[in-house]
């Protein structure tokens, strides 16, 4: 930085003003020792290091602040930062200048210091600006607890939180009453209500003792594990379709069956994080440990049409990267994408080393999820198979495996008599003289040159081809319909106008002056899977004959019908074919249309009919000079036709069909699978392009330097090294993290409440001494989730009452200090389950596919990429499934969870949010759900024994909030019910009306007005503030 | 208001609730409720009331109070409706890469193409109004009539060249799902205007032209990290026309309102125990959500519409769903100072067979958006109402599929495209910025989405530099580190 004369005179003349100012307005209070963390760094960051900071590319100043060697460099005779000596330090006199060319922070830069802020800096530096490493990047020491009579050394997190209590001069609140704790726990630990029987031993003789006897309960429960994972979910950003335009539905449910499994097991956190990352690649990794790894495959995947497969690669593995980060590290990766982070020591290049840990599984970025390679198929670890399927299944294996060993015998004998009687018996066949053609529907339907028909037409549906021939003077036996490729149609089959090339035949028949043909018979060359030939005369005009499959190509297809007698043509005769298109998809009309007749005796099959050209060329070869691809064409198609093998396996398919009727079925899921050999190169991508990659430097994998502890600064070598690096003892970051996270959970905030920053623009913890004591347990535990939730849930601070007061309110209106104990409201996850919980609707399965439960008609269909895409009401139990398990698709997201805030599932979300709209009103009032949970309420306490109203009241408003009402609220919930009992007695198409709603049957023998009044009532308590808050 | 509501209960709540450095839960509903007017009818420009959002005060003087943004999704095609290309027409059928260099990528659609040949528009142009702006209307007649009243630019750019990340950095300033909306972005500044009504709504069409095409999906009217109640809310087009709006069978009427006053005592009870100021947050959301109940239905009733106010939106306007509905809505949440109304009609993206679709796309758009534009006229409400209509890209000069004497198509082309504006604060009558004679690259004048942007901001009386929030430690804005405000445009 070069100064010129005339700058001088200007600071020299600044300083004088400003030191008289300085020290009229506040004179620094000299008992007060600033702390570098936590008040002036924070200061720096924010308003400084947006044009001083790290990214040093990308600034106009050489001037850096961000390092203790940046601040007091020598500038040249001058430095920012002179320890002690206020009047010699230039930042001093910059951020006190009334020169808009010389104060700091600029004008135009919209950034200011507050009064307050420059005082901080002031006493800093005349205290000799003592320096200190960002808090969160230096590994956490185990502080002691405070003892002592004042704090309550019977349990840590106390201690701290009663110290910095007595600092404010407030202390804790009394316990919350047991019912209300018992609640407490129950919600932030399972996200349900205390079972009852739980309740009644609890209340019986709520004692400490009692209480973590009760908290060993639920933290023992599945419930618990649901609980975590949905948590979890919300970070790894699971959902059940793919995101960007179609929103395919991709099937990775099995990844979050595995994530109940191991809550539920109480796998170590190390553990646990181990396999999510790099599970695939630990030394012979099992099935479960390969599935963990899916968290990183739980990222959007393009497969919009004309996306570029290099674009959506590097933003799969961005994604990978920032998801790791703030998980994890709980940093803001994202920001080093286009230049060096402003704020924290992450480079650009920095970054891209991260990336280079993700960048080698040998994934193409574009394409539906269920096919984005690298895939597995797997069962949910959820599964628990009956032996006897089990059983089945293995066996039917066995008979495919035994096929398969004796296959070469038969494909041999198959082959060769296939090839001595080959002949080309296509010459009995010609092609059919059109006589007239029309088309029904849109489109176009013309007769070109080589005697084919073309069909041309976008987003046509339900089309007829009637096509008329010329067969005068034959006797015909059988008719072939022939699809022939052309250009102008869709990779990969190129058979119609659809998007893939594929079409449905719906409908086919024939007619001789206008009397249907009768058919002995129909064959395909090629037939998809659900989708056989028969299809198309089976009557059913939904039905059809389709030709999709892996690894289809451009080739044709035919379908020849064999009539039950021949057919005899004179010259008067018409002979009339019609070819129907229906079904649920647009375009998939034949475009190329052929027809074939023939008159041979038997109307017999050509010997080469469905073969294909490459497999014929191989055939025609003498054996030994047939080439390995000849043989595998040969052996491919014979595995289409072979008998036994066949056999064996329709024998599998019926018990895995059987499977998927008990919802066991096995599906592919998204997982990570590091590529051998050489790993794929990374570069920095300059502005984060994914097509300016700066070739000249490939970059080593590498972790930020700053994040690497002095005893084991060596740079982890592969994704398998990282994950152990995230969990090493020294790492600074993870176990932080993870048990602020923890504390989200039960308290509704963090102690940092940044939950995805720790960096230097993250919080400052309110009580950075018991977080650090929390990680360091954490750790010491031996990354025991169970047990610090259990170390949480027991504290003073946790079970104190929630009531808080106009002091309260004023001095720490978020609670930070816990003065009182939590309050917040639910999230709709935890709403919808208690309401469903309470009315006895709750169907406690664990795992499987997502269900889809009630939701507002026309969401889906307004998105879709397709008309007609509905979104299709489950059944049974599955509308009562918690709400974890509904289906997240993430154009359309269930809007109940996200009118309560829930992330949609794109990107990582880590942190909780709140609002309280009239739209969270509208869905308490009106959804179907909360009226129906009412309903079996009031049904549920319809039917006990009671002697009085009173107490039936008081029974579902204990069944809705695990707690006895007061008389106050019961008397308003009497006079509510009598004021129902009255309204539907005079009204009672509206009872009626009231108690149909919802799939589920009501007992009838319940009379209709008292039914309905309950069930207004019980809707009541289903709307209290007191229902959908965690108190 | 609900009689529970003391005088000083209402001063807790307030005191509290701005007093909060929390996320601001709330806090705009809230403001809504209390100690403002309500208005019926839309104020004169002069009069825009002050910001009642995170901003106090404007950052420059508003021209606009809404606006009402028509989103053709898909990209309409710039070549046969706003800028005339006779290079195209003359020299059919050669390759684009002999007039220019074609460096712009090309989507994975046209990329295998071995050529790249030119297509010429098949529809007619013609000089309009007294400004004399030459436009396609052929397709669309009654907007060409509109001339002297829009602003047309013909210079817009954007960075995507795919539905998904185009239309979301349209929407939000990024081509990444994750950040606010731009109707998000000006409920958390400005706040409400109204207060029965959401302050950001957007609606659905499809198109007729192209019935199966690209889907759009909730987050693009989303929140992104701002917090949930700033995120736009979907008129439907079936069913209750806001989620969970109508009453349950048999809690209708006087059921509800019992329900509701049992409700607030209930939670007052609560409120008198716990202090917690969210729980009379709880209580007036209630009630706004009942007064909810009767102003959507009552906004949705178009019996009080003149018939030939019906007549001029065109024949779809009482079928709920399509174009012409949303657009007489569009007016009437206008009225009610709805702050910003978004149309999203569906079916642009003619990559085949263009002449059998685009057709019915302007049909379906050309008389409703007059209407529209009309009827704001005639009420006064042009004034203080930016109206935008475009789409998220452009389209090739070059063709895609079959090009002969019945049909052509044509791809993404981000780098140049046209899109027009009118209404508060827009020069009218302008055509603003030109492309090279095939289309292929901007000559003058080019206006970025970011601009754009700025651009809307600004005459909203927003600087978008200040507009700004804190998340993941970084200070985020709609127009990231970019943008800069068109003052050529500006009236």
């Amino acid at each position: 930085m070069l100064r010129s004369l005339a700058v001088t005179w200007v600071v020299v003349a600044a300083v004088s003003s400003v030191t008289t100012t300085v020290a009229a307005a506040e004179p620094v209070e000299e008992t007060e020792t600033i702390d570098f963390s936590t008040q002036v760094q924070p200061i720096l960051s924010d308003r400084c290091f947006h044009c001083h900071g790290p990214d040093a590319d990308n600034q106009d100043s050489a001037f850096r602040a961000d390092t203790k060697e940046n601040l007091f460099a020598d500038l040249g005779g001058y430095s920012a930062i002179v320890p002690g000596d206020l009047a010699a330090s230039e930042l001093h006199l910059r951020i006190h200048s009334s020169d808009p060319d010389m104060v700091m922070p600029p004008p135009d830069s919209k950034r200011a210091l507050s009064a307050e802020d420059k005082r901080i800096l002031d006493a800093w530096i005349t205290q000799g600006a003592p320096y200190a490493e960002h808090w969160a990047f230096v590994p956490p020491q185990r502080p002691q607890p405070p003892t002592g009579v004042m704090y309550d050394s019977h349990h840590p997190i106390d201690a701290f939180v009663a110290r910095r209590l007595q600092r404010e001069g407030l202390a804790m609140s009394p316990p919350a009453d047991p019912a209300t704790m018992l609640r407490r726990a129950s919600l932030t630990l399972t996200g349900l209500l205390p079972p009852p029987d739980l309740q009644q031993r609890y209340l019986a003789s709520p004692t400490d003792a009692a209480y973590e006897a009760a908290v060993d309960e639920l933290l023992r429960s599945m419930a618990y594990a649901e609980r975590q994972s949905l948590r979890w979910l919300d970070a790894s950003r699971y959902a059940d379709t793919d995101g960007y335009q179609n929103d395919n539905e991709r099937t990775n449910w099995p990844y979050r069956d595995w994530v109940t499994q191991a809550f539920h097991d109480n796998m170590p956190f190390d553990q646990f994080t181990i396999e999510q990352i790099a599970g695939d690649m630990l030394p012979g990794a099992t099935e479960s440990q390969r599935l963990a790894s899916a968290f990183n495959r739980n990222h959007r995947q393009n497969g919009e049409a004309g996306a570029l497969a290099d674009e959506f690669f590097v933003e799969n593995v961005i994604d990978r990267v920032e998801t790791t980060a703030a998980v994890w590290l709980g940093l803001t990766a994202g920001c080093a994408r286009c230049h060096d982070h402003k704020y924290d020591p992450l480079s650009q290049r920095e970054f891209y080393q991260l990336y280079a840990y993700f960048n080698n599984i040998g994934e193409r970025g574009v394409g539906g999820g269920v096919s984005a390679n690298p895939t597995m198929k797997t069962y949910s670890p959820l599964v628990k198979m009956p032996a006897e399927l089990a059983a089945s299944l293995r066996a039917t294996e066995e008979s495919i495996a035994e096929a398969r060993q004796s296959l070469d015998e038969r494909l041999n004998e198959w082959a060769h008599s296939l090839a001595a009687g080959l002949t080309d018996e296509l010459d009995d066949w010609t092609i059919a003289d059109i006589r007239s053609h029309e088309l029904d529907g849109a489109g176009r339907f013309d007769q070109i040159d080589d005697l084919t028909l073309l069909y041309t037409g976008s987003g046509s549906r339900d089309v007829t081809y009637r096509v008329g021939i010329n067969a005068a003077g034959q006797t015909l036996t059988a008719l072939m319909i022939e699809a022939l490729p052309d250009g102008r149609f869709a990779m990969p089959r190129q058979l119609a106008p659809s998007s893939n090339g594929n079409f449905v035949l719906t409908d086919f028949s024939l007619t001789l002056n206008g009397a249907a043909v009768k058919i002995a018979s129909i064959a395909a060359s090629f037939e998809q899977d659900n989708y056989p030939v028969k299809n198309a005369i089976d009557g059913d005009l939904k039905s059809g004959w389709a030709v999709f499959g892996s690894g289809v190509k451009a080739e044709p297809v035919q379908a020849v019908v064999k009539f039950a007698e021949p057919l005899v043509v004179t010259k008067s005769d018409k002979l009339d074919v019609k070819l129907f298109f229906g079904g649920d998809f647009p375009s998939h009309s034949i475009g190329k249309l052929r027809l074939k007749l023939t008159q041979a005796v038997d109307g017999s099959l050509p010997t080469t009919f469905g073969l294909g050209d490459q497999v014929l060329a191989a055939i025609r070869k003498p054996a030994e000079s047939r080439s390995d691809n000849d043989r595998n064409q040969i052996r491919s198609h014979y595995e289409t036709i072979d008998a036994s093998l066949l056999a064996a396996m329709a024998a599998k398919k019926s018990v895995e069909s059987e499977l998927v009727k008990r919802g066991l079925q096995q599906v592919t899921v998204m997982v990570m699978q590091e590529q051998e050999g050489e790993p794929a190169a990374a570069y920095l991508l300059q502005r984060g392009a994914y097509d300016a990659p700066d070739t000249s430097a490939p970059l080593p994998r590498g972790v930020p330097a700053a994040l690497l502890s002095g005893e084991s600064n060596r740079q982890p070598q592969d994704r398998l090294e990282l994950a152990r690096w995230l969990v090493a003892a020294d790492n600074p970051l993870t176990a932080r993290v993870t048990v602020n996270r923890m504390w989200q959970d039960h308290f509704g905030v963090g102690l940092v409440k940044t939950t995805e920053d720790f960096g230097l623009q993250g919080e400052v913890p309110v009580h950075p001494e018991l977080l650090d004591w929390l990680a360091s347990a954490f750790v010491r535990s031996g990354w025991d989730v169970r047990a610090m939730h259990r170390l949480i849930v027991t504290s003073k601070a946790y079970r104190q009452s929630s009531k808080a007061n106009d002091e309260l309110n004023t001095l720490d209106p978020e609670n930070r200090l816990l003065a009182r104990g939590p309050r917040y409201r639910a999230d709709g996850f935890v709403i919808r389950d208690i309401a469903l919980q309470s009315s006895g609707l709750l169907a406690t399965k664990v795992g499987g596919r997502s269900v889809k439960p009630y939701q507002p008609d026309g969401l889906w269909s307004v998105v879709a990429a397709n008309l007609g895409t509905e979104y299709t009401l489950d059944s049974g139990d599955d509308l009562y499934r918690k709400s974890m398990y509904t289906y997240w698709k993430r154009a359309v997201n269930p809007p109940r969870q996200t009118i309560f805030d829930a992330g949609g599932r794109e990107v990582c979300n880590v942190r909780v949010r709140r609002t309280n709209t009239p739209l969270q009103s509208l869905v308490l009032m009106n959804d179907p759900t909360f009226i129906e949970a009412a309903r079996h309420l009031a049904e549920r306490a319809l039917k006990e024994v009671h002697q009085h109203d009173r107490d039936r009241l008081a029974s579902m408003y204990r069944h809705a909030l695990a707690r006895s009402p007061s008389d106050t609220v019961l008397d308003v919930l009497e006079a509510n019910a009598a004021f129902f009992g009255t309204y539907y007695a005079s009204e009672p198409e509206q009872a009626a009306g009231l108690l149909k709603i919802g799939e589920s049957s009501r007992d009838e023998s319940l009379d209709v007005t008292r039914h309905a009044a309950m069930t207004a009532t019980a809707h009541l308590i289903m709307n209290l503030d007191e229902f959908i808050c965690i108190e | 208001m609900n009689p529970l509501f003391t005088d000083h209960q209402l001063h807790f709540t307030r005191r509290r609730f701005f007093g909060r450095s929390a996320s601001g839960v709330g806090v705009a509903a809230l403001a809504s409720l209390l100690g403002r007017d309500r208005t019926s009818v839309a104020a004169p420009a002069s009069e825009i009331p002050r910001p009642t959002g995170v901003m106090k005060a404007y950052h420059v003087p508003p021209r606009a109070k809404r606006v009402i943004y028509l989103f053709q999704s898909g990209a309409p095609s710039q070549q046969e409706l706003f800028d005339y290309k006779p290079l195209l027409q003359q020299n059919e059928n050669k390759d684009l890469r002999d007039y220019v260099d074609m460096n712009q990528r090309v989507t994975g659609m046209t990329a295998g193409q071995k050529t790249f040949p030119l297509a010429g528009t098949r529809y007619k142009f013609d000089k309009h109004g007294e400004c004399g702006m030459e436009l396609g209307s052929e397709l669309l007649p009654r907007i060409a009539s509109l001339a002297d009243d829009i602003c047309l630019i013909r210079s817009m750019h954007t960075e995507a060249i795919n539905h998904d990340p185009a239309m979301t950095f349209f929407q939000t300033g990024n081509q990444l799902a994750g950040r606010p909306s731009l109707g998000s972005w000006l409920h958390y500044g400005l706040g409400t205007l109204n207060d029965n009504l959401p302050t950001f709504i957007t609606m659905v069409s499809r198109g007729t032209g192209r019935p199966n095409c690209q889907p759009l999906y909730d987050r693009l009217w989303g929140s992104g990290f701002l917090p949930s109640s700033y995120a736009g809310v979907k008129l439907m087009s079936v069913g209750d026309p806001v989620l969970y709006l109508s009453n349950p069978e048999g809690l209708d009427g006087p059921a509800r309102r019992r329900m509701l006053d049992d409700l607030a005592k209930l939670n007052q009870a609560k409120l008198d125990e716990f202090a917690d100021p969210e729980i009379s947050t709880r209580i007036q959301q209630y009630e706004l959500a009942y007064r909810m109940q009767t102003s959507v239905p009552e906004l949705t009733e178009f019996s009080d519409e003149p018939q030939h106010v019906l007549d001029s939106y065109g024949p779809d306007v009482l079928k709920r769903g399509t174009y012409a509905y949303n657009c007489l809505l569009a007016r009437r949440l206008a009225e009610r100072d709805v702050r910003f109304v978004q149309l999203f009609h569906m079916g642009w993206d003619q990559h085949v067979t263009l002449p059998k679709q685009l057709p019915g796309q302007c049909r379906d758009t050309d008389q409703p958006t007059w209407a529209l534009i009309n009827d704001l006229k005639q009420r006064g409400m042009l004034d203080d109402t930016l109206v935008v209509w475009g789409g998220e890209f452009g389209r090739t000069s070059y063709c895609q599929g079959p090009l002969n004497a019945d049909t052509y198509g044509r791809d993404h082309h981000p780098r140049c495209f046209s899109l027009w504006m009118t209404g508060a604060g827009i020069r009218r009558g302008l055509t603003y910025g030109a492309t090279d004679e095939v289309c292929y690259n901007i000559t003058e004048n080019p206006v970025h989405v970011h601009d754009l942007h700025a651009t809307m901001l600004h005459l909203l009386g927003i600087d978008h530099e200040q507009l700004t929030y804190r998340f993941q430690g970084r200070y985020f804005r709609l127009t990231d580190v970019h943008g800069k405000v068109v003052n050529d445009i500006l009236a």
